[in-house]
């Protein structure tokens, strides 16, 4: 029973650093809209949604390059395995971003799912105004492709 | 060297051992919570809006076992505190594993990118095992001598 109160007092003593950390303002943002970003009449007709199990055959394909538009913590943390790492920031891409990416004939976007999917649905844009022919932007993001178990990865390439 | 000073300095390494990896584990993830709460969502155990809370307990509990180990007052509650956390991780790494899901185990933080694998399970196993060792050393001594 001593113990267990020792254990309670270390706990505590944890979680009264957090509540410190909170009052400081430290504690990340949680995404929006969290696994809701997918096709629907809202979101344009020029749009391609492609659900998760509709990418997952056209991962290893030939001529077809996931991207990850999401930030470069995120992206080392875990991402599609074997996307191609191009980052919206502000609503651009980097100079040189989409050379990686010549020759593509189909790209799927996607980032996480806050905001509507906003930076893959952004990047989508952008590959469409550079000329890319088939563009697709993954329903749900990473989250949605991790929850049905298709392959991921960590690091960076 | 007496048997019980040997005793006595094989549980203090325990300690400091697992109190050091705790430190090590700790300052990383408060110095990057974006980072940790990205790897905490990607495992998919638990809804996105508890990762970022998550991401920020975790690490405080870390330094508060790490601490607690290093006084005998608190010694063995934070080497059972110390035991649900690692199981738990365990149990988080063995679930993606199971899931063939290739992600950031976070461990470190982002200090180290070290995807979840076998090895990074044995890394947990052996932990626990120098926790349960702490744990019973410390035991056995405060028993004998409070």
């Amino acid at each position: 029973m001593r113990i267990l109160g020792e254990a309670a007092q270390v706990v505590g003593v944890g979680l009264l650093g957090a509540l410190l950390a909170f009052l400081l303002g430290a504690v990340p943002a949680a995404p929006e809209e969290a696994g809701a970003c997918g096709g629907g009449p809202t979101e344009g007709a020029a749009l391609t949604w492609v659900s998760p199990a509709d990418a997952r055959p056209l991962l290893g394909t030939a001529g077809v390059v996931f991207v990850d538009a999401r930030d470069r913590a995120e992206y080392r943390s875990g991402h599609v395995a074997g996307s191609v790492h191009t980052p919206v920031v502000g609503g651009v891409v980097r100079d040189g971003a989409l050379e990686p990416l010549r020759g593509a004939t189909t790209v799927v976007a996607y980032c996480d799912s806050s905001e509507q999917c906003a930076r893959s649905v952004r990047l989508a844009g952008i590959l469409t105004e550079a000329g890319f022919p088939d563009v697709r932007v993954l329903e749900g993001g990473f989250p949605a492709w991790l929850d049905a178990g298709y392959p991921a990865e960590a690091g960076e390439h | 060297m007496p048997a019980l000073d040997r005793k006595k300095a094989a549980e203090w390494i325990a300690r400091v051992v697992l109190a050091a990896v705790f430190v090590a584990a700790a300052v990383p993830k408060l110095s990057d919570l974006a980072s940790f709460a990205a790897d905490v969502r990607n495992y998919r155990m638990l809804p996105d809006a508890a990762a970022p809370w998550l991401a920020t307990i975790v690490p405080c509990v870390e330094l508060a076992i790490a601490a607690a180990l290093l006084v005998d007052r608190w010694v063995r509650g934070a080497a059972v505190v110390a035991w649900g956390l690692l199981a738990a991780f365990s149990l988080a790494m063995g679930q993606a594993l199971v899931r063939g899901i290739n992600i950031d185990c976070g461990c470190f933080g982002s200090a180290t990118a070290t995807a979840v694998s076998w090895k990074t399970l044995l890394r947990n196993a052996a932990l626990l095992a120098v926790a349960t060792y702490a744990f019973l050393a410390a035991h056995r001594r405060l028993r004998r001598d409070p």
